[in-house]
């Protein structure tokens, strides 16, 4: 248990960064503020490797599998004489590898930022913003319990919120940055709720006892029933919400792309290897609760990962954005890592696809890291997000399309790179699992090798564009980083990770299934080829194709409409109250129905408005009303 | 106790006027009368204080102390109310309370 | 009566000696500059809450028509703060709007006769007092919001105030009629003793609930707000959004989890249904609100939605839960307030339009604002997150789960037009910003303090340790 005392340093030391810069951005020089917060973040980054270093390197105790530590827990405040919240640090292999993960992409990131925004202004401030991300990313993968990842959960929100609107001079980013806060704010109502229940019936926030593998502390809320299914389904389906909101799950996944308006690397960090990842990490660190409510929760964590990661890849096809097309992306790999937890049983071979959304997480994180960086270093060469400025780059970035080309096999599960592996441990739980899953994930990993090819041909190869100043490599600040993240994306498939992590902690052996795997590749060399094909040299084909496909390609294009929707529902159901989803799905299809609504909408303000209607007699009869209809509903017809 | 009156008769009495009162509240136009409506509502609450006293608990006279209280503190508040309506005279040169409605919605 | 029965009114003696001083020195500074009071006063009562947080006692008087212990105590020094807050931030309006006029110490004595008001009605052993303490603490708020005898809309806000009161106090004395010809007796403590829990004793109960409720403003007993806070003075919105509504829920709290066990379901399911309709309908109306203190009224009234959660658990943790709260919201709402009114006061301006690009030419105003508003939106790390966690436990642990759906998706609205403000300020560029407002000191100083109160009331997780044990003993 001793010996890991340091690790609060690394959560406290970027909360002390961010308070230097926050507190000097003003008054030192940007540069050296750019230095404080990158040199925290190295000496986080040493701590968490030595930390993983110490933990893996010990023996492991009597019963084999891997302990929780638990060095610091302060107590922070007793709700009531049995319910006490902690704060401190839990150390577990997969808040290890979670450790490694954020230290590792928030160090190359923050490097990266010396160079990439080196003459933006605010360049201080962005520093201290990212500082107070990594200081609350760090806080939510070491929470010893649900109150204290709550509370970093919303904290990770509000630093996202302030690095996607840090382009404050652009209406799009501000809007992005209120529509990915509210959004994950109303998922965080689910999460809210369900902790609640959870911890009220069990009496504990704490993940040690809730984890317990017999079960003392969730039988309360396993043998109530709501509607049903048990409180415990209802929690767990509800902190799912929270978890499905911040990893932008269907159908609240609409704040992903637009998020996209912040700075690059910001996407790389928030959108890509870390914050988006944290709703697959919370249901991981939760696991055993899941597993022992019964089917049902898991049931539908993996359908919902199924169905995003399916939907995503498809619009990802669509888009002419660069750094969109790497946010759908990641909300399809993301998918990948749920759907991989939802058939993933507890224990020995059945616990495969735990481990391997773990495994995939932790590659993921690495290439798309990657790609994310590389995608700012191809915008930072061309001054463009979009895909039809771009082409021929290769000769221009020959350092920036290598790191990309291996990014993007990696993510295609071309062997030997690390996402094959990953991912065929995540297609072999599924297919023991549930055929139809593995049927969507296998259609799926060509659809990624499509997407991310074509991306590649049309910005490396392709037809080269007039550009206005010739195309030039990023400095070393921005390809150092580059070419780490790439060597990890290399050999991070061969780590044993069923060693290290599993869902019952004891040691499992992964074999590696030759007939998955053989399947696995053709299907993505076949989506390379497809790619290839369409995209490598400029041709007309492609337009036929989106000729002939006609409507499903331009309803693809336009995300299904969802963002729409989505709009519709946050925004007109509060003002109008009653203005429905489908009226304003009309108002999009239908041409000039928008006057209808608008009036609709200004009636119904009216008729609320009127209640407040200035005359003090007025509000009288409204108390007088208020009192007699109490009497009326208490007295005379409840009968207390 | 008033003889040949029961409990039930001034309890009447005392709901009338509370409720005339919250109808003129709710009805009339002038301030001052009002004000005057929102005297006979708390008159009927006072009514009801003596009332109770004198035929439920008549061992101790705590009713009719509040009854004191109550008069008092109604004073207060119309004089108050009074000094309030001339200040909004002074601007509109009237004491209609149609004409209150500037802040609204 | 002898040195220790003393002690026990401390608060109230002080306040009175503070006024009186405060009446000497007006009658012996006339025909003088009269600002000279303002410093004195802010003096005066800041001794006044310093002394009043030290010694708590217990004990009765005046064969128990007046009560304290450690919980009252609290309750009214939590009271101090807010009010030496709220003059605090008066004082550079006082200085500058008051002092030409010759009114200035008439303000603060309204505000501190107010004050006595609340603490003789939470140390109240007896409806009488808890009467008398309740009209005191109402009718100088009327005086107060036409204070501004030459704006027409300070008028009105004082007009619709004072009737609104009046009907108010009226049905809380035919309420009060009631319970004692139920009853026939005045004594708290007896009261529930007598108590049958029949028809009449529940009629009293609502009678006599809405007048206290009109001072939390719940809806619908809350029409009076939006007009009051907007037409009256900013300091006297802030005292009513705050000191008024907290010493109403404190009595409310006193009086329902003390004294009424045999009511307890009614009012339980009255509050159940109140809240659910505060919290909903502030929250609506307080979307299409362009107005700032307009719209701080409506948060405010839909903030009074979420101080009900508190009342679903007469246990230790809902009165915890609900002291907690207001203390909370008590720094954060005032900062909010300290931050229009440094800005009305320099430059005429309250629309949310005029803040645009606030964030250019005062960044600290705006950062004040920005924390004031999270808090009060009840996100982490600030104190008003902590605040409404509590309270939503307090619901869960007495398990309304469709309150608690519905709570926590009135946060997420509320969100929605908080950050309508946040965004104005921080993230929209405008053609003619306001110019750069150099608050006074007095002002400085009480934003200081509200901000700090943000920040470490959520650290320091001491403080609610401390409320829930004085909470053990009500």
């Amino acid at each position: 248990m001793e010996g890991y005392a340091y690790t609060i340093w690394i959560i406290l030391l970027p909360f002390l960064v961010f308070l230097v810069t926050g507190v000097l951005s003003l008054r030192i020089r940007p540069q050296l503020a750019g230095w404080i917060g990158t040199a925290g973040i190295l000496v986080t980054l040493v701590l968490s490797l030595l930390t993983a270093w110490n933990y893996f390197s010990a023996a492991l105790p009597a019963d084999g599998g891997w302990p929780t530590v638990i060095p610091v827990n302060y107590t922070w405040l007793r709700f009531s004489d049995t319910l006490v919240v902690h704060m401190g640090v839990l150390l577990d292999p997969i808040s290890i590898m979670m450790l490694l993960v954020v230290s590792i992409v928030s160090s190359m990131v923050h490097i990266y930022s010396l160079g990439y925004m080196k003459d933006e202004p605010g360049f201080a401030r962005y520093f201290a913003f990212l500082s107070l991300f990594s200081f609350s990313m760090y806080g939510l993968v070491l929470a010893t319990n649900l109150f204290q990842i709550y509370f970093f959960w919303e904290l990770v929100g509000v630093s996202s919120y302030l690095l996607i609107g840090f382009y404050y001079d652009r209406p799009s980013a501000v809007a992005a940055a209120k529509k990915a806060f509210i959004v994950t704010r109303f998922a965080d109502f689910g999460f809210l709720v369900g902790i609640l229940l959870l911890s009220w019936y069990s009496g504990t926030f704490d993940f040690l006892a809730l984890n317990n593998p017999d079960g003392a502390a969730i039988a309360g809320a396993a043998s109530a029933t709501f509607m049903g299914a048990s409180v415990l389904t209802w929690a767990l389906v509800l902190i799912f919400m929270g978890g499905a909101g911040k990893s932008a799950m269907f159908p609240l996944h609409i704040w992903l792309p637009d998020a996209m308006e912040g700075p690059t690397p910001v996407s790389a960090l928030i959108h890509a290897a870390t914050m988006v990842v944290a709703g697959v990490y919370l249901v991981a660190r939760l696991f055993p609760v899941y597993h022992m409510s019964g089917g049902a929760a898991l049931e539908v964590v993996a359908w919902t990962g199924a169905i995003t990661a399916l939907f995503a890849a498809l619009i990802a096809i669509t888009q002419e954005d660069i750094k969109r097309v790497l946010a759908y992306s990641t909300m399809s790999q993301i998918g990948y890592m749920m759907l991989s937890l939802g058939v993933s049983g507890y224990g020995g071979e059945e616990g495969l696809g735990y481990t391997a959304s773990m495994f995939h997480l932790f590659t993921h994180a690495m290439f798309k890291a990657l790609l994310f960086l590389g995608a700012g270093a191809v915008i930072h060469a061309v001054h463009s997000n979009v895909m039809g400025d771009m082409g021929g780059l290769r000769k221009y970035l020959p350092i920036t399309h290598a790191a990309f080309l291996v990014a993007c096999l990696a993510i295609a599960g071309i062997p030997p790179l690390s996402g094959f592996f990953s991912k065929d441990e995540i297609l072999a739980a599924a297919l023991h699992h549930n055929p139809a899953i593995y049927g969507i994930a296998l259609l799926v990993a060509g659809l990624t090798a499509l997407y991310m090819f074509r991306l590649y041909f049309r910005v490396f190869w392709g037809e080269e564009k007039a550009y206005a100043h010739k195309p030039h490599e990023a400095p070393l600040v921005m390809w150092g980083p580059l070419m780490v993240l790439a060597a990890l994306s290399v050999v991070g498939g061969f780590i044993p990770f069923g060693h290290y992590v599993s869902s019952d902690r004891q040691v499992m052996a992964m074999h590696p299934e030759m007939s998955i795997a053989v399947t696995a590749s053709v299907v993505s060399i076949a989506g390379i080829l497809l790619a290839m094909w369409l995209y490598r040299r400029p041709s007309a084909l492609p337009a036929q194709i989106a000729g002939s496909l006609g409507s499903l390609y331009q309803s693809a294009k336009n995300k299904f409409y969802i963002d729409e929707i989505y709009m519709g529902v946050t925004k007109k159901i509060l003002f109008a109250g009653i203005a429905t989803p489908v009226a304003w799905f009309d108002r999009h299809i239908v041409d000039g129905t928008m006057n209808a609504i608008a009036n609709l909408t200004a009636r119904i303000s009216s008729v609320i408005k009127g209640l407040q209607s200035g005359h003090v007699q007025q509000y009288a009869v409204g108390f007088v009303v208020g009192v007699l209809g109490l009497v009326v509903i208490f007295i005379y017809w409840l009968k207390f | 106790m008033i003889p040949g009156v029961s409990l039930i008769e001034i309890l009447t009495v005392s709901t009338l006027m509370f409720f005339i009162g919250v109808y003129g509240f709710l009805t009339r136009k002038n301030l001052i009368t009002i004000l005057m409506s929102l005297e006979l509502m708390l008159n009927g609450a006072a009514i009801n204080f003596v009332a109770f006293n004198k035929y439920l608990y008549p061992g101790q006279p705590n009713g009719q102390l509040f009854a004191l209280f109550l008069i008092a503190v109604a004073a207060c508040e119309v004089a108050l109310a009074i000094a309030i309506v001339i200040n909004l005279y002074r601007k509109i040169k009237a004491v209609d309370v149609e004409q209150v409605n500037t802040l609204k919605h | 009566m002898n040195w220790d029965d003393l002690l026990l009114m401390r608060h109230e003696l002080q306040l009175l000696a503070v006024i009186l001083i405060v009446t000497c020195a007006e009658i012996y500074l006339s025909g003088r500059d009269k600002s000279r009071i303002i410093p004195l006063s802010l003096a005066l009562f800041g001794i006044h809450m310093a002394a009043g947080w030290l010694w708590p006692v217990e004990g009765e008087l005046f064969g128990g028509m007046y009560r304290t212990n450690g919980l009252i105590h609290l309750m009214k020094s939590i009271l101090d703060v807010g009010v030496f807050i709220v003059i605090l931030q008066a004082g550079g309006w006082a200085r500058k709007q008051l002092a030409p006029e010759n009114r200035v110490s008439e303000f603060f004595l309204l505000i501190w006769s107010s004050l006595l008001g609340m603490y003789y009605m939470v140390s109240a052993g007896d409806l009488l007092m808890v009467f008398l303490g309740l009209e005191l603490s109402t009718l100088p708020v009327a005086a107060l919001a036409a204070y501004e005898v030459l704006k027409m809309r300070s008028a009105e806000a004082g007009i619709k105030f004072i009737l609104t009161a009046g009907l108010a106090s009226a049905v809380t004395l035919m309420g009060i009629s009631l319970l004692y010809g139920s009853t026939g007796t005045f004594v708290l403590a007896d009261l529930g003793k007598q108590m049958q829990g029949n028809s009449l004793e529940a009629l009293g109960f609502i009678f006599f609930f809405a007048g206290v409720a009109f001072k939390i403003s719940l809806v619908p007993f809350h029409f009076w707000t939006p007009d009051v806070y907007e037409g009256a003075p900013v300091s006297v919105a802030a005292y009513l959004s705050v000191i008024s509504k907290g010493a109403a829920v404190f009595i409310l709290m006193i009086l329902l989890m003390g004294f009424a066990p045999l009511l307890t379901d009614l009012w339980v399911n009255v509050l159940y249904l109140l809240a659910i309709l505060t919290m909903t309908i502030g929250n609506l109306f307080a979307l299409r609100q362009r107005n700032l203190k307009r719209l701080l009224a409506y948060s405010a009234v839909a903030q009074a939605g979420f101080i009900m959660l508190g009342f679903m658990s007469s246990q230790q943790d809902g009165k915890a839960s609900i002291i907690y709260f207001m203390l909370v919201y008590l720094f954060s709402n005032l900062a909010a307030f300290g931050v229009v009114q440094t800005i009305e006061m320099h430059t005429g301006k309250e629309d949310i339009g005029d803040y645009e690009g606030l964030y250019r030419t005062n960044p600290r105003l705006s950062l004040v604002m920005l924390l004031a508003l999270f808090s009060l939106a009840g996100i982490p790390p600030l104190a008003g997150f902590f605040g409404k966690f509590f309270l939503f436990m307090t619901v869960a642990s007495a398990g309304y789960y469709l309150l608690l759906t519905i709570a926590v998706i009135n946060t997420v609205i509320s969100l929605y037009y908080y950050l309508l403000i946040v965004r104005a300020m921080f993230l929209r560029k405008s053609d003619n910003p306001l110019p750069l407002v150099t608050s006074d000191g007095w002002m400085r100083a009480g934003l200081v303090i509200c901000v700090a109160g943000i920040v470490a009331l959520g650290v320091a997780s001491g403080v609610y340790d401390a409320i829930y044990a004085l909470c053990a003993h009500l």
